[in-house]
């Protein structure tokens, strides 16, 4: 139960850390990737989760960031010059 | 012959059991998935046009959001009590913090409600024609992944609760908490898969890149 409430109250400092300190964009993901990782490993117990249960979750998040980061990365990068004839 | 507690396919409850974990970790792989086309989508859109994003979060309810994020990871607390509470035998406490998980999930669906309807009024609405999006253009994608996206979560909140009060009425009605120990602990994983969810929607539509 301790564990549980120090879990929470870490969550609540870093969603309140999150909220002053809006602006960017990758500090808000850094924080929200800290927070997505507590409750991961504290409320859903990924620790005492079997190895095939870590790795379908392992390989999930690693397509999801393939797809997102290959999105981003084309559209940022396209030459959006028009040529005309 | 079926041992005790356990479907006739399974040689132990505890087989029973890892099959169930594993089966749910795969199930939340597949929503990962789900999201993550949603995120691709977000990220494409921003990356072309992060002025559009900005002004977009600018108008949106950060109080709102902000509440309803504090009011997942109370859920969240909630429903991994319930867990403890089953596994130390006591069925009464898995009820009552499992009802205090599924009362914050309401909270969070009616602050959502109001919020649309915030949105709504001033025009901000999944339509093709709206004067608002004559007067904005630009936020046009902004708002289409905003309904998208938060449409999207809020399905899965509604869906959590139904599974959180369909557990909570299977533990009232059966006496041997020990089954449902399992049971209980892997409906819970989806209500936080909900919860990780919102932590990355809250950032990207109400926080991040506000001028």
């Amino acid at each position: 139960m301790k564990r549980l409430v120090l879990a929470f109250v870490a969550l609540a400092l870093l969603a309140t850390a999150s909220y002053l300190t809006r602006g960017g964009l990758v500090l808000a993901l850094g924080f929200a990737v800290a927070k997505a990782c507590i409750v991961l490993v504290v409320f859903m117990e990924l620790g005492r989760a079997s190895a095939t249960s870590r790795a379908a979750l392992a390989v999930a998040v690693a397509l999801a960031l393939l797809l997102v980061g290959f999105a981003a990365a084309d559209v940022a990068t396209r030459d959006t010059t028009v040529s005309v004839p | 012959m079926t041992p005790e507690g356990s479907e006739s396919h399974f040689a132990s409850l505890e087989q029973q059991a890892h099959a169930a974990r594993f089966g749910t970790w795969a199930f939340l792989a597949s929503e990962v998935l789900l999201f993550s086309a949603c995120f691709a989508l977000y990220a494409g859109a921003r990356a072309h046009d992060p002025a559009g994003f900005a002004a977009g979060i600018g108008e949106s309810a950060k109080a709102i959001g902000t509440t309803n994020t504090f009011v997942l990871l109370a859920s969240s607390l909630c429903a991994a009590i319930a867990v403890e509470s089953l596994r130390e035998k006591s069925r009464k406490g898995a009820v009552l913090w499992l009802s205090a998980t599924m009362t914050l999930g309401f909270v969070f669906f009616a602050l959502k409600l109001y919020e649309w309807h915030e949105h709504w009024i001033k025009g901000i609405v999944p339509s093709a024609r709206s004067p608002f999006f004559d007067a904005h253009p630009n936020q046009r994608p902004f708002w289409t992944l905003y309904w998208t996206m938060t449409g999207l979560h809020t399905l899965h909140v509604l869906a959590g609760v139904s599974v959180l009060a369909i557990l909570a009425v299977w533990i009232l009605r059966d006496r041997e908490a020990s089954t449902y120990e399992h049971r209980l602990s892997n409906g819970v994983l989806y209500w936080h898969l909900v919860d990780v969810i919102w932590i990355f929607l809250w950032p990207l539509f109400y926080l991040a890149g506000q001028r």
